[in-house]
């Protein structure tokens, strides 16, 4: 082996990827040659060097938490729970909210922020067009922030009987939530829009899963149980 | 079912596909701390790091269903985390209207505030265990890495820092094998070379 075979050899013998004979040929070479001998011990530090440094850093949690609320919502939109009722789209759209204000929101600096989107006469999804996105420009608590809002106005549109459009903004808030009251509070808003709307049958299993979920997350909150018991019972009757 | 921590990586994404979120946390707990460092180390401290961060999951999320599993699910994720960062330095470039695709003075002043490369690495949880070098050589390593070409630094991060095979790397980066490691060796040159009488007895 010449010192040009060797230095093409270097990093496979560096990394163990030779066969026995290469790696005898090369080392072989290596100890009778001033030159390559300086080679491989370098190469050598270099790599202790490097290995020497941790493979892993841990990002800042509200990264990852962030990264689970659109993981939450994209799972959502991939079930059936959505389908037939027309929620998938409200749920896709906020799960498109949460994706596209991620990458604006990060490293943005907004002071008294209005964390609630402007719904102003338009629909009452947030334009996923606008830039600056003022509905997620800050940490992932802003965007419970968001969803809270989002349930207060699915609630007083209800109450309004604005029913289909109360169904969008319950569909949302619980597509993007995570194990909590509020996700729970907007299934069980689905229900009651649901029998609002004519829809027993949809309605009674919407709040029947309202009342499993609390109980498999194990939150147990005794409104969500109540309600929901009281409303199945209701829808059964 | 197999209990979750030895669920296979292939098999997880296969079940956050029909909607099981949990499956994505899992993917994340393992993985998320490896992509963070090789976008950090490659990116610099810039703060384009934590979308970077975000972006590469948001992908995984996204394109969870296309996942075939003809390749590893760690070629995968760091392929996407590799175009990701690639994506990144372009649009810097661009930016910036350089025409060179490598560093300019990164590392030593990241713009991190002043705050010493290895107290940022520390304060992002480094275990004690993997604490070979001392912290000043350390943040001397990193600084070294930081200031290589970025298709140096792309192909020693990847096979210093995953479990990633020179194959792989190639399969990756869009390049023979044989460049691969022709590359290898030039950051290793230039990494001794830059920490000639640092570390010793590394």
């Amino acid at each position: 082996m010449d010192c040009e075979g060797f230095e093409a050899l270097a990093v496979d013998l560096l990394y163990g990827e030779l066969s026995p004979e290469r790696r005898a040929d090369a080392l072989s070479h290596s100890a009778g040659c001033a030159e390559c001998g300086k080679l491989q011990r370098e190469l050598d530090e270099a790599r202790a060097m490097a290995a020497s440094l941790p493979a892993r850093i841990a990002p800042p949690p509200e990264l990852d938490e962030r990264i689970m609320i659109a993981a939450r919502a994209a799972a959502d939109v991939r079930t059936t729970r959505f389908r037939g009722s027309g929620l998938h789209v409200a749920a896709a759209a906020v799960l498109a909210c949460i994706l596209t204000g991620v990458s604006f929101g990060v490293g943005v600096k907004v002071g008294n922020k209005k964390v609630m989107p402007d719904m102003g006469d338009g629909p009452h999804m947030p334009d996923l067009n606008a830039n600056p996105k003022p509905w997620f420009t800050g940490p992932p608590a802003d965007a419970r922030k968001y969803m809270q809002g989002v349930l207060q106005l699915a609630e007083e549109d209800f109450a309004k009987g604005e029913t289909q459009r109360a169904l969008m903004e319950y569909g949302g808030v619980f597509s993007g939530g995570g194990k909590n009251d509020w996700t729970l509070k907007a299934r069980l808003g689905q229900a009651r829009c649901e029998r609002a709307l004519g829809h027993t049958a949809e309605a009674l299993k919407i709040a029947k899963d309202a009342r499993d979920l609390n109980r498999d997350w194990g939150t147990n909150f005794d409104d969500i149980e109540a309600e929901s018991t009281k409303l199945i019972a209701e829808l059964e009757h | 079912m197999s209990s979750m921590r030895d669920e296979s990586e292939g098999a997880l994404l296969k079940r956050f596909a029909l909607g099981e979120a949990d499956a994505m946390e899992r993917l994340v707990e393992r993985h998320g701390s490896s992509v963070y460092a090789f976008v950090r180390r490659f990116l610099g401290a810039d703060p384009v790091v934590e979308d970077a961060y975000q972006e590469v999951w948001l992908k995984v999320i996204r394109y969870a269903n296309q996942f075939e599993g003809r390749s590893r699910f760690t070629t995968w994720l760091f392929q996407i985390t590799r175009n990701v960062c690639m994506d990144h330095r372009r649009s810097t470039m661009r930016k910036k209207g350089g025409i060179s695709l490598e560093r300019d003075g990164a590392g030593a002043s990241d713009g991190n505030d002043g705050v010493p490369l290895r107290d940022q690495i520390a304060d992002r949880g480094a275990s004690t265990e993997e604490r070979v070098a001392t912290d000043e050589e350390r943040a001397h390593i990193e600084r070294a890495i930081a200031q290589l070409p970025d298709e140096q630094r792309e192909v020693l991060l990847l096979r210093e820092k995953t479990e990633l095979t020179f194959e792989e790397i190639a399969e990756i980066a869009g390049l023979s094998p044989n460049t691969v490691k022709s590359r290898m060796r030039y950051a290793l040159q230039n990494l001794r070379k830059a920490l000639k009488g640092v570390a010793h007895g590394l």
